[in-house]
Parts: structure tokens; C-alpha cells; sequence
């Protein structure tokens, strides 16, 4: 603890025992001011902060930030599976949505493959016109399943998802109100932090049924219909495809492993620690005018953020443009060995498209 | 190639689960910190339920609040205070006039010695039922939403 941080703590005592800021919970065990203000050094504080103003300058923070070690998470699907058992019903539509909502590009690919395919195989006119006719009628029924699919999945899993959000607060609400006065005097026990972690956490844990999860199974679906669907008008293309499979599998694993790891420091509190001991206290505060202080540590409170924003974002380009390669590194493929195949006879035109397209 | 085209337009992200799971880990952490038969649950149906007298007393307590150990706010505190017995504790800041308080509505257990309502141990009551029966106005007093009558029927 610096001079500084000492004579604030002084202050605060000070005033917390006059008539005027009488607090519920006694002095010595409220958490002083104190570990808010830290170890901002005041001759740093002088040049910094026009630079924090304009939002262009990193603070020296005290301690490096680690790789948090992520939580353990053996077990949890388990014990979600179990709070959202009463909305299975729900998910399930909504994962029967989210299926026929993948399979239909596949489906768009074979309709557009072979309209395409007969404007070059077919030579009578009319014969043309009758049998793409007749095939584009098939768009309806698409459009139709598009509508179906995409209503389940935004009722059932919408539903199914903000549910099990709501659970998981009144869950956890309804335990940490039972908790002793003595778990709440832990700095990592504070109002902001268990504010924003039952906020945002329960929000967060909707991604693992609701509609980020129909996404996925969205994902999933249109691979393998797309794939069947290739492999039924060429096997040869199919395979070409599917072995590109492991390069988009690959980069979204590179995407996932990276993603969630959040910073940590040892001796930084938390900006929703320190959001809320200011508004807390902005009695004591205003009275003794550290709003700059405590907006210059606040600013430091983010900078690990920022560090690690930084870091996600090259992350998630890096699985992106991998993706992206994979993508278009399997047309080149498909295309090389298409057109290989149609030139030694091996391949009809309308079915290598169709395959192709899918 | 439509379905490649598909798959990138569903907006999936693949790290959402993993970052769900985490989230659900947190908060069953949190909500797992305190067992279910804990005995400092509020809402515990443990100890026993006798009729209040009111007399208080301090038995060589020692006491510091958990979060600052080394912080001692008793060194064998002992006290006694009989029923109807109006009395005020003064003191400097943090010499722990509201921690008595505390330490008998059993906000805090003691480290050692003892608070007994009655000659029973606080710890043994029950302690919803000690709660109660004590009437606690705080230093910022509260009022809930309603009207007056609402909150007096709250205590």
C-alpha cells in the first residue's frame, strides 16, 4: 500500500465515523476504500490523465496478467441437462427447426443445379421451359420448410433458452440469500460482482441449449445434407469434399480452445467490484473529490480487458481466415477433379453442378 | 457450396458453448459455496425453539469478522445483560459495539467462547426463531416499498 492509498483509507474512516455517513455494517468490517485506489502512483496520475481522457493510453498496471486457469466444467452439461429437462419438448422442436433449416441450402443446391444443368443438356425449347417449369415450382415447397424450420427455431429454442436463464437465477439467487454475513464481507463476494455474474453468466449459460446451440446444430445439418447430397450425384466429389471436412472442423476447434480464456490478475479488483464500492460510497467520494482517482483505477481495471480483446480478436481471425481457406481451398479441389472428370467422360455435367453446388 | 455458403451465414459460434458451460460452472460454484444443511442458513430448520427471556450474555468471547482474521475485535469479551435491562455500548470506531450485535442475531459465530440467550448458546437456537425475536433497527434504517403498516408487519 503506497502513503497515498493510506491517507485516503484515514479519510474514509474518518468520515464514516461522523453522524453523517453512519453505514449497516460496522467500520471494521466494511472493505475500505483503500483496495479501490490502490497503487496508481499520483506523479503518474499527472500526465495521464488527458491521455486516459482522449482513451488512447495503457496504464502500467502493477501485476502481469496470467491465463486464468478456465473453471471445470466436468459435470456441468450433466446438471444443465437436468434444469432444462422440463422444456424438452421445446428444444426438441426447436432442434427439429434448426435441422430443417440446415438441410435446405443443400436442397436449393440440387433445384438450382439441375434448372442450370438443363439450359445446357436440354435442347428442345419447350421441352426446357416444361421441365424447369416444373422444377421451379419445388422453391415453394423450400420456402414453406424455410418457414416452418426457422418458427420452431426461434420458439423452441428462444423459449427453452431464456427459460433455463431464468432458472439458473432464481437458482442462484435464491441460494446466495442464504448464505452467512460473513461470505458477503469477501471482496469476490461483493454487490457488483455477484450482480454482474448473475447477470451475465445466466445469460451466457442460454448458449448451451438455446438458439446459439440450434446454430450449431444448424451447422452440422447442412454439412452432412450437403455431403449426402454430393455423394448421391457423385461419389467422387462427396469424398473430395468430406476430406476437406477436417480443415473446417480444425480451425472451428482453434476458434473454441482460444476463446474463453479470460484474464486474471492477482491483485487488481474487478471494475464491477469498483463500480460499485463508488457508487456505494460516493458520499465520501464526492466529499473528498477522488473522482479522478478512482476513474484513473477504474480505467486500470479495464486495461486487462482490452489486453485480452486484443488477443481473442487475432485468435478468432486466425480460425476464421483458416476457415475461410478451408472453404475455398475445398472448391479449388472440387473443381480440379470435376473437371478432370468430366473431360475423361467419367461425369455429367448437371450432376457434377449439382454436387458441386450442395 | 451452398451448404458451405449456409453454414457461414448461420452465424454459429462454436466457442459459445464452451463459454455456457463456464458461465453455468461459475454459477454453480457460487451457489454450491454453501452446503445445504449449513447451519448458518437462515432459512435452517436445525436448533431449538425456546421462549425468550431476553437476558443476554458474552462468555469470553474472542471475535475477528472472517474477512480480516488478523483483525481482533474481541479478546475474551465477557458480559451480562438481564432481561429488561436497558443498556448502550459507546466506544471508538471498530471497537465493536455493532458487532455484539451482530454476534447475537448469530450474523457471526464467535471464535471462542460463547453468546447465550437465557443461558442457551445462541448456536443451539434455532435461528430463524432467535431472529425473530429480536427486534434490530440498524444504523441506516430501512424502509421497504408500501406503507407504514406494511412495514411494521414486516418485523
Amino acid at each position: 500500500m503506497t502513503a497515498d492509498a493510506a491517507d485516503v483509507t484515514a479519510k474514509a474512516i474518518a468520515v464514516d465515523n461522523s453522524e453523517s455517513v453512519k453505514k449497516a455494517i460496522p467500520t471494521a468490517n466494511a472493505v475500505p476504500i483503500e483496495a479501490d485506489l490502490g497503487d496508481v502512483k499520483k506523479e503518474e496520475q499527472a500526465t495521464q490523465v488527458d491521455d486516459v481522457e482522449k482513451g488512447d493510453i495503457e496504464i502500467a498496471v502493477e501485476s502481469d496478467f496470467v491465463d486464468d486457469v478456465a473453471p471445470d466444467i466436468t459435470g456441468v452439461s450433466k446438471r444443465l441437462q437436468q434444469y432444462s429437462q422440463a422444456d424438452i419438448l421445446y428444444a426438441i422442436t426447436g432442434y427439429a427447426g434448426s435441422i430443417i433449416v440446415g438441410a435446405l441450402p443443400a436442397g436449393e443446391a440440387v433445384l438450382f443445379g439441375m434448372i442450370t444443368g438443363n439450359f445446357f443438356t436440354i435442347k428442345d425449347a419447350q421441352e426446357m421451359r416444361d421441365t424447369n417449369y416444373a422444377l421451379s415450382m419445388w422453391f415453394f415447397l423450400l420456402a414453406g420448410l424455410s418457414f416452418i424450420g426457422n418458427v420452431c427455431m426461434g420458439i423452441g429454442l428462444g423459449v427453452s433458452g431464456s427459460r433455463l436463464t431464468r432458472r439458473m437465477r432464481v437458482l442462484v439467487f435464491d441460494k446466495l440469500m442464504r448464505n452467512s454475513m460473513g461470505w458477503f464481507d469477501f471482496p469476490e463476494h461483493s454487490t457488483g460482482e455477484l450482480t454482474t455474474s448473475l447477470e451475465e453468466d445466466s445469460e451466457t449459460v442460454a448458449n448451451v441449449t438455446g438458439l446459439s446451440q440450434g446454430q450449431r446444430i444448424q451447422v452440422f445439418s447442412c454439412l452432412a445434407a450437403g455431403l449426402i447430397v454430393a455423394l448421391i450425384y457423385s461419389w467422387q466429389i462427396g469424398l473430395t469434399a468430406i476430406a476437406c471436412v477436417p480443415l473446417i472442423i480444425g480451425s472451428s476447434i482453434i476458434q473454441a480452445k482460444y476463446a474463453s480464456r479470460e484474464p486474471s490478475t492477482d491483485s487488481l479488483i474487478k471494475p464491477a467490484t469498483l463500480l460499485e464500492r463508488s457508487f456505494a460510497d460516493i458520499v465520501v467520494l464526492q466529499a473528498y473529490g477522488l473522482q479522478t482517482e478512482v476513474s484513473l483505477k477504474y480505467s486500470a481495471t479495464l486495461a486487462p480487458d482490452i489486453k485480452y480483446k486484443k488477443k481473442q480478436a487475432g485468435y478468432s481471425g486466425l480460425a476464421f481466415g483458416l476457415s475461410q481457406f478451408a472453404v475455398f481451398g475445398t472448391f479449388s479441389v472440387v473443381f480440379y477433379v470435376g473437371i478432370k472428370m468430366m473431360l475423361t467422360g467419367q461425369l455429367a455435367f448437371t450432376d457434377f453442378f449439382v454436387a458441386l453446388l450442395s | 457450396m451452398f451448404s458451405s455458403f449456409g453454414a457461414g451465414q448461420s452465424g454459429a459460434n462454436f466457442s459459445a458453448k464452451k463459454e455456457g458451460l463456464e458461465a453455468a460452472a461459475r454459477l454453480f460454484a457460487l451457489s454450491d459455496g454453501m452446503a445445504d444443511d449449513d447451519e448458518d442458513d437462515p432459512l435452517s430448520e436445525e436448533g431449538s425453539k425456546p421462549e425468550i427471556q431476553g437476558k443476554v450474555r458474552f462468555k469470553n468471547v474472542s471475535f475477528a469478522y472472517p474477512s480480516r482474521p488478523d483483525t481482533k475485535i474481541y479478546r475474551d469479551f465477557t458480559v451480562d445483560i438481564d432481561s429488561r435491562q436497558s443498556v448502550a455500548f459507546t466506544g471508538r470506531s471498530g471497537c465493536g459495539k455493532s458487532t455484539a450485535l451482530q454476534l447475537l442475531l448469530r450474523f457471526y459465530r464467535a471464535n471462542s467462547g460463547s453468546v447465550e440467550v437465557d443461558s442457551e448458546d445462541v448456536t443451539n437456537i434455532n435461528i430463524g426463531w432467535l431472529r425473530d425475536n429480536i427486534g434490530y433497527v440498524g444504523q441506516m434504517p430501512v424502509l421497504f416499498a408500501g406503507s407504514i403498516l406494511d412495514n411494521i408487519k414486516v418485523s
